[in-house]
């Protein structure tokens, strides 16, 4: 037996001919609920009317309050009455404003340039790179000439040690 | 047993025992039930009376797979009934068919039926068994194991795959009377077709006796 075929035998339910004939008749000997127009039912006419009314101004006004409520707010506002919160008074003091930037923090140390790069650049070295060069020339003479290589710490220039010479650079 | 066969306007063709007299052998066309429907919204009671003779039958069925006991399917029919006829002006024909409009009645009537009873113990077997007795189908051995069977098995759908089953498959609705009975779309009707059946085959296959060639001759 196949789904259709015990379905079709499910169609041939059918309700017993002594209940049927009951329930129909009592079906139909009951009184139907008549839509009259009391007061009652005029009354809630009204009040459904009113109902609906008054959701439709809630509404109206939300979508007034959302759409137009900034604009409004700037009329309401008291703020907007104080000369010195006026947009265009702010925007008068703000153009008369005149702005003049001095540059004092800036200042070449030129003069203490060393001479070698005097004439070659104009971007002046601090004292304490000249001092390093100087050094490191001199160990790269002692160097050539065979000599042996000059006490640091002994020579003048030892009173600038490497950290003092870092701790410039890093000024 | 023979059966006189007539057109049924929305539903299609419906057979109907020809022992039942009350159950005319009248052939109604879409103008005929919409002339029914306004005579009976205008408190006409044998209009509602014809509309009765018309659905009463299919909603019996209906109801009784759904509770499978015989009283109570014919409480909750004469409630569903008495309801249609009691809020009759209420209806407004929205292009569905009078029959959605009544199939949701008698569904919410099952829905309220659970609601203040309260679902009894599910006795699978005897449940099974005992609906076939409700029936009072004259069938052979056989074929009352096999509806045993399948009711059993739509007994074990959730509720919108089953009523899809017996809607589409037992009362043979359309689609779009179907969508129109459950409040839902056209497309959700397939769909919950497709599972259903799925569904019913599962069922039946894990109670290792499936109807013998119950290949999907219901899709």
């Amino acid at each position: 037996m196949t789904f259709k075929e015990a379905f079709n035998n499910f169609k041939e339910i059918t309700p017993e001919e002594g209940y049927t004939k009951r329930s129909r008749s009592l079906i139909l000997a009951s009184t139907q609920p008549r839509s009259s127009v009391s007061v009652f039912g005029a009354f809630k006419i009204i009040s459904r009317g009113f109902q609906f009314g008054s959701a439709i101004a809630l509404t109206s006004l939300l979508i007034a309050i959302i759409a137009g409520g900034f604009s409004i707010l700037t009329f309401l506002t008291p703020f907007s009455k104080l000369p010195s919160l006026d947009p265009e008074n702010l925007r008068a003091e703000a153009q008369a404003i005149d702005i003049q930037i001095k540059l004092t923090g800036l200042s070449y140390d030129i003069d203490e340039a060393p001479a070698s790069t005097q004439g070659q650049s104009a971007i002046s070295v601090p004292p304490a790179v000249s001092k390093i060069a100087d050094l490191k020339k001199k160990v790269e003479q002692a160097a050539a000439e065979g000599q042996k290589e000059p006490d640091v710490a002994t020579t003048e220039e030892s009173v600038v040690t490497i950290d003092d010479a870092l701790e410039q650079l890093s000024r | 047993m023979r059966y006189h066969m007539y057109p049924t306007g929305f539903l299609g063709t419906q057979k109907t025992p020809c022992n039942q007299n009350y159950v005319a052998t009248f052939t109604m066309t879409d103008g005929d039930e919409k002339s029914l429907i306004e005579r009976a919204i205008k408190g006409e009671s044998s209009a509602f009376g014809s509309l009765y003779d018309r659905y009463q039958p299919s909603i019996y069925r209906f109801v009784l797979i759904k509770v499978s006991r015989r009283e109570d399917a014919e409480d909750i029919t004469h409630q569903a009934f008495l309801h249609a006829w009691q809020h009759i002006s209420t209806y407004t024909h929205r292009g569905f068919p009078f029959s959605s409009w009544l199939y949701r009645i008698a569904r919410n009537k099952v829905i309220d039926h659970y609601r203040t009873r309260g679902r009894e113990p599910y006795l699978e077997e005897l449940d099974a068994e005992s609906f076939v007795e409700e029936t009072n189908l004259h069938v052979t051995l056989d074929v009352r194991m096999t509806l045993a069977r399948v009711h059993r098995a739509l007994k074990h759908l959730k509720e919108e795959h089953h009523d899809v089953i017996v809607m589409r498959f037992i009362e043979d609705l359309s689609v779009k009377e179907t969508a129109a009975a459950l409040g839902k779309s056209e497309g959700a009707v397939k769909l919950i077709q497709h599972r259903a059946i799925k569904e019913l085959k599962r069922v039946l296959e894990s109670h290792k006796e499936p109807p013998t060639g119950h290949t999907a001759s219901a899709t």
